[in-house]
């Protein structure tokens, strides 16, 4: 059980902000912070990993204080036994998947847990290759393994997959999950995709100005208020062209761009950059099944 | 995005999807809504609410007689004609609103549509989106 009671300000480029979190995360579960960039979602999954410092209160994981402000504890990073796995995998170039995965290791470790992993998260092929030679998503799990080389009980997960692309981002939330399911982890993600989340976490914070605005299962949160009777995106305009009397606006919406025709008053106060909101009521889509196959083009 | 205020006086469910009856003036206008009533709390009888359509999905009905499935029909004079080469924008005056169809520019032509002309604007239920009138 982690108990999270944490302050700290934060400077921002809106200004300064009061991240303030006070939370119990059980064991074994696989938890999402969810929330715009700048909401202070990092800056938790840091605090927890020691590589910042909270101005004050408590991390209690598992009756064991990681850092409390009264007692002057605060552990280093070191001696906290977790996995972080960055957007960016961090791996070394100079050295092969499985030198990667034993660098890793520490005095009295068991070195057998690399030839397990490279087993189990499929590496087998790629042991003695260099990163440069693995596409991004090879690298990622490259990273993933790497992250459990400590046999930590706890998985930090900061926007892991969100530099690959759909399909690459599907496999891995699956191997995400067996992961998280092996290895009997507590598992901390920070994404802004409620798919991600969906697929993958029990329960999310919605995170707003460092706050938690929101808890629940990733239903209670997405579908209640976001969906039910109409799909409703956030996205960003990227072009504005006239087409006769009506606008077509090339809308960014997740890693897809669209265009949706808009009228002359839908228009009025757009320029290319705006966010925007579109809401389409669901009676109108063509439903039909994809095979593996397409998912995987 | 035409908008329309109106107010609540019926909803009949069944199951996922309801049917909402609303007063706009002296006309009844309906509209479908996915999920179920409680989802809705701004949709109960009685409340005001913003009607919503978008342009496209006004059609425009001249010298209407027989029967339709639409619903939702508004009559009103045309006040401007825009056309271009494929499309048309009609402008209609619906009591003290304003509201536009975009239509083709063959059709405007085959009903030799023109200002003044006096036309119903007919919308599908399941185009009606409601939201909360503050």
């Amino acid at each position: 059980m982690i108990e999270l009671s944490v302050k700290k300000r934060l400077l921002s480029a809106e200004g300064s902000l009061e991240l303030m979190l006070e939370t119990t995360i059980e064991e074994g579960e696989f938890i999402a912070f969810f929330g715009q960039s700048g909401a202070g979602k990092t800056t938790i999954l840091r605090m927890i990993a020691g590589l910042e410092t909270p101005d004050s209160g408590h991390i209690i994981v598992n009756g064991t204080p990681w850092f409390d402000s009264q007692k002057r504890i605060n552990l280093p990073p070191a001696k906290r036994p977790i996995g972080f796995v960055f957007q960016d995998y961090a791996l070394f170039p100079n050295m092969s998947v499985k030198e990667n995965l034993r660098f890793a290791l520490q005095k009295g470790d068991n070195p057998a847990i690399v030839e397990e992993l490279i087993e189990v998260i499929g590496l087998r092929e790629l042991a003695d290759r260099l990163p440069a030679q693995l596409s991004g998503g090879q690298q990622q799990r490259v990273a993933m393994a790497r992250a459990l080389v400590r046999r930590p009980r706890l998985l930090l997960l900061d926007e892991p997959l969100s530099a690959l692309d759909h399909a690459m981002r599907h496999k891995l939330q699956d191997e995400l999950a067996k992961i998280h399911q092996r290895f009997g982890l507590t598992t901390i993600l920070v994404s802004h995709d409620p798919s991600e989340i969906f697929r993958l976490c029990g329960r999310l914070y919605h995170l707003e100005q460092g706050c938690i605005k929101k808890a629940g299962t990733p239903s209670e949160i997405f579908v209640k208020e976001k969906i039910s009777s109409s799909f409703k995106f956030v996205g960003e305009v990227l072009a504005i062209e006239q087409c006769e009397m009506i606008y077509l606006l090339t809308v960014a919406i997740g890693t897809q761009v669209v265009k949706v025709m808009a009228t002359e008053r839908e228009r009025e106060g757009l320029t290319i950059g705006s966010p925007i909101q579109i809401v389409s009521k669901a009676f109108h889509p063509i439903i039909s099944p994809i095979t593996h196959d397409d998912r995987e083009q | 995005m035409n908008r329309l205020k109106g107010h609540i006086t019926a909803i009949q469910s069944s199951g996922e999807l309801s049917l909402v009856d609303i007063a706009y003036n002296q006309i009844h206008l309906t509209a479908f809504m996915l999920g179920k009533p409680d989802e809705h709390p701004e949709v109960t009888v009685g409340q005001d609410i913003w009607v919503l359509f978008k342009e496209s999905e006004v059609a425009i009905a001249k010298d209407f007689s027989g029967s339709i499935s639409l619903r939702n029909r508004l009559e009103g004079y045309i006040e401007k004609i825009v056309v271009g080469d494929l499309l048309a924008e009609v402008t209609l005056k619906v009591g003290d609103d304003t509201i536009v169809s975009i239509i083709s520019r063959r059709a405007c032509d085959a009903m030799k549509l023109k200002v003044g002309d006096h036309v119903t604007a007919l919308i599908k239920a399941n185009e009606m989106t409601l939201m909360e009138y503050h």
